[in-house]
């Protein structure tokens, strides 16, 4: 009878143990980006990195704005992109695919989750960015914001569409019904009655989708070009904005960390606290919205 | 003599291969309160829902026989247009996660009606007739939801008023109520018998014995397929009723 | 064509036909739209796996799968260390976050709620917990690798090699494990637990012989979900695992997974047949691993409700 107590009591320390490990590993990843990023901080300045365009770490140069507009800019462009595919997508699902083709397509969207980021960079290198350098404009190598951009957006694709998927089910039957009876067609009912109820869940998932795309890394190494430009229009016309090339945040990290000693390796930690510190930006403003919404809403039930 | 609203003539429903109902046979009469009741499972809202045709959205769900409203066949009017016509109150109240004023004018907006000026007439006769309009006229920006159980449904009827049905279907609306609130919708379907006509299927038979004028049995034989046993004025039904079954069931000695 | 009756309708008997007609219009419109948006999402992923599979899987053969890569600029060879690097890896990353995600998980689902009685602390403890867990399911791949490079492969001296590959990685997919248990084990209903603490077990007795067991396919799921994981991240690999085409010989070694093999062969080399020839063996990996999770949570429903 003892032994098992004291067993049970074991046990239950260990576990809580590994309960408490997530907060210290949060707190360790917090703690040591950081303090690597310090001597950055120090030696070049807050202001000279964050606002400052060139990065050019043999001549002392570390301004990463050109790499925090590269990542919002192709960011933009897989919500633009990605988000209506998304949610036409998410609709259908949860209101009018009849049950045999959901049973093909809701499978195919987690097989498009699963599929690895190097593939879809690839297959960015050797189909998309050829096609991309077919538009005729001088400067144009097929690399840059707009291969990165489709790329990101059917990355995004099934975190956005399933998680809006869900949200759209969980709608109550008996709104539906409710409109069906007061003469509301059926598109009416999911435009005006069931998407606004889901709408905090469906705005989760566009949240996740951008979380998602600004951490992304080697796909976006692969198809955006690299070079450490500010991105801006090829030409006159503004729109060839998009087949700039550009760098992101990550791919920064990423592309110099093996090298990169000194005053060098601390710059590339202080962009990894400014990418950590503009995902959490995103997704506390967006955790707030939805609260908002929700307050809106509904009060406590009669 | 009381004009026919709606009428069913040698009519069956069926969910795939189970008969849900058997030759129903009936015709209610206009701007009268009419009511179903019966056992369990006897397909008392099942044959509700023909009315406004929300047996459609069942998978597997068809009929035979005829059904006529205002003698036209149901099967060829266009289920959309017929639903502003039929309005339906639920069981649990259902109001929109929206103000109490979008509630409203949700189904005039939904029918094509833009001017804000009539919705805000419409809202406000709606919200009178349903006799919620002095306990909410000065906070029809609040949710619906904030609303009690029991002002959630007289919005419900409100709501269904707004797109000016000739024709109200309950299906048992004071359920999930508690007493005072269950009163006060009885005096409100009796107020709207008056320009409504009202079928209400109701468990509870003396609520039927008090609200309605006339009353249908229903009651299922041994395949659980539903059929009509007698209807007749209400006074009839539960003072002297034909059939051996209704005694039975307005005595309490079943169901 | 309706013909309404009486009616003091809302609009006019015309234009409420009008009405009807354009509303009907608009949903075949937008009906049809959807379609075109499901065939299109379906469309693309058969466009990815289809374009990589057949135009990759020219190169592979058995040669391919048991060569090793020459290595360098040269993007000769095949893959056959990485195959290992990559099991290798999947096994200690696995074996080193599964006890502490599937421990922790229980922790906070099993023994969470009853301490609330007890201590204000504990109770802050946790709901800290349970937001850490969030917070990390929401850090990219990258930071996870630097935070693997400062502390594995620099600090503690690791350098790079699967131990500190697979540290890292074991961070990565912790949260992911956490929160699939977490699933399976609240899909365990209460009356199992209670039936057992009734007979007399004590609190872990219950969970090792009755919870657990029937969480079991909820947990498997997770844990091959995060197998799936290891397989297809780079990023955090890309920075603690060195680029060594060479087959580890013990975990202070370095290598390189099959996706980071793909990346080089794209980046450094020409070699895109071979690089597309790597990818259709990812994808197909990931194909099979997704069948299986698929097959593991048909026998979870059938689990909780037949037997």
């Amino acid at each position: 009878m003892n032994t098992r107590m004291i067993v049970d009591k074991a046990v239950k320390y260990i576990l809580f143990i590994s309960a408490i490990l997530s907060i210290v590993i949060v707190l360790a990843i917090a703690f040591f980006i950081f303090q690597e990023s310090i001597q950055a901080w120090r030696e070049i300045g807050v202001g000279e990195m964050i606002f400052k365009r060139v990065w050019r770490p043999g001549q002392d140069q570390y301004g990463i704005l050109a790499m925090i507009f590269g990542s919002v800019a192709v960011t933009f462009g897989a919500i633009v992109l990605g988000v209506p595919l998304a949610l036409g997508t998410a609709i259908f699902l949860g209101e009018i695919a009849p049950v045999g083709v959901r049973a093909i397509l809701r499978p195919a969207v987690q097989l498009l989750a699963g599929i690895p980021s190097v593939v879809y960079g690839l297959f960015g290198m050797v189909v998309l960015v050829p096609m991309v350098r077919e538009i005729n404009v001088p400067g144009n190598s097929g690399y840059g914001l707009l291969a990165a951009s489709i790329v990101l957006a059917v990355m995004i694709l099934p975190t956005i569409t399933s998680i809006a998927e869900d949200a759209i089910r969980a709608v109550p039957d008996s709104y539906r019904s409710g409109s069906l009876a007061l003469g509301a067609t059926k598109w009416q009912t999911i435009t005006q009655v069931v998407l606004p109820a889901g709408r905090s869940g469906i705005i989760a998932g566009i949240i996740l989708g951008v979380g998602r795309a600004l951490g992304e890394t080697m796909a976006m190494i692969m198809v955006i070009g690299n070079s450490v430009v500010f991105p801006k229009p090829l030409t006159k016309n503004p729109l060839t904005f998009f087949l700039s090339q550009a760098r992101t945040l990550t791919g920064n990290i990423a592309v110099e960390i093996s090298y990169a000693t000194g005053v060098h390796e601390s710059a590339l930690f202080a962009t990894g606290v400014v990418l950590f510190v503009l995902i959490i930006v995103v997704n506390a403003s967006a955790r707030w919205l939805i609260s908002r919404q929700s307050e809106v809403q509904t009060t406590r039930q009669g | 003599m009381n004009n026919t609203k709606i009428e069913t003539i040698n009519y069956n429903l069926y969910y795939g291969k189970f008969q849900a109902l058997r030759d129903i046979n009936i015709k209610i009469p206009e701007k009268k309160v009419t009511a179903l009741i019966g056992p369990s499972g006897c397909g008392k809202s099942s044959f509700l829902r023909t009315f406004n045709r929300m047996n459609d959205l069942i998978p597997g769900a068809s009929m035979t026989g005829d059904v006529l409203i205002d003698d036209q066949d149901l099967l060829k009017i266009d289920p959309v247009g017929l639903r502003q016509n039929v309005g339906m109150v639920f069981q649990k109240p259902n109001p929109f996660p929206k103000t109490i004023f979008d509630n409203i004018a949700y189904g005039p907006r939904v029918n094509g009606l833009r001017d804000h000026k009539k919705l805000e007439e419409i809202v406000e006769s709606s919200l009178k007739s349903a006799a919620l309009w002095d306990e909410v006229k000065d906070d029809l920006g609040k949710s619906g939801l904030a609303l009690s159980g029991g002002q959630q449904q007289r919005l419900c009827i409100a709501r269904a008023l707004a797109v000016q049905p000739s024709v109200i279907l309950m299906d048992e609306p004071a359920a999930s109520l508690d007493p005072i609130a269950t009163l006060k919708i009885e005096d409100l379907i009796h107020e709207l018998s008056q320009n409504y006509t009202i079928v209400i299927v109701t468990h509870n038979m003396q609520q039927a014995g008090r609200v309605s004028d006339y009353t249908a049995f229903f009651y299922t034989d041994e395949t659980r397929t539903g059929r009509l046993v007698e209807f007749d004025a209400t006074k009839t039904i539960f003072t002297n009723p034909t059939d051996q079954r209704t005694e039975d069931y307005i005595t309490g000695r079943f169901g | 064509m309706i013909e309404e009756t009486k009616l003091p309708a809302l609009l006019s008997e015309e234009a409420t036909n009008r009405n009807l007609k354009m509303r009907s219009d608009a949903q075949k419109f937008w009906f049809a739209a959807t379609w075109i948006f499901g065939a299109l999402t379906l469309l693309i992923l058969l466009l990815v796996i289809g374009y990589v599979i057949i135009q990759g899987g020219k190169a592979v053969n058995w040669e391919f799968l048991s060569t090793p890569p020459k290595g360098g600029l040269s993007g000769e060879g095949g893959v056959s260390t990485t195959l290992g690097t990559t099991l290798y890896l999947v096994l200690l990353t696995i074996g080193i976050s599964t006890p502490l995600g599937v421990g922790a998980a229980i922790y906070l689902i099993e023994y969470a709620g009853e301490q609330s009685l007890t201590s204000p602390i504990l109770k802050v403890l946790i709901s800290i917990a349970n937001f850490a867990v969030e917070t990390l399911a929401g850090i990219p791949s990258i930071i996870y690798g630097l935070f693997g490079y400062s502390l594995f492969v620099s600090a503690l001296r690791f350098g790079w090699s699967l131990l500190s590959a697979s540290l890292a990685g074991a961070c990565l997919v912790l949260p992911t494990i956490i929160r699939t248990t977490e699933e399976a084990l609240l899909a365990v209903p209460d009356d199992y637990r209670r039936g057992s603490l009734a007979l007399g077990a004590t609190k872990w007795q219950t969970l090792y012989k009755v919870v657990l067991p029937a969480s079991l396919p909820g947990i498997i799921t997770g844990i091959i979900l995060s197998v799936g994981r290891v397989i297809s991240e780079t990023a955090v690999f890309f920075v603690t695992l060195g680029g060594s085409h060479r087959l580890p010989t013990s975990i202070m070694d370095g290598g390189r997974t099959l996706a980071l093999h793909l990346y080089y062969l794209a980046m450094d080399t020409r070699a895109f047949d071979k690089a597309m020839g790597t990818g259709a063996v990812l994808v197909v990996m990931i194909i099979l691993i997704n069948l299986i999770i698929d097959f593991v949570s048909r026998k979870l429903t059938a689990g909780l409700k037949g037997r």
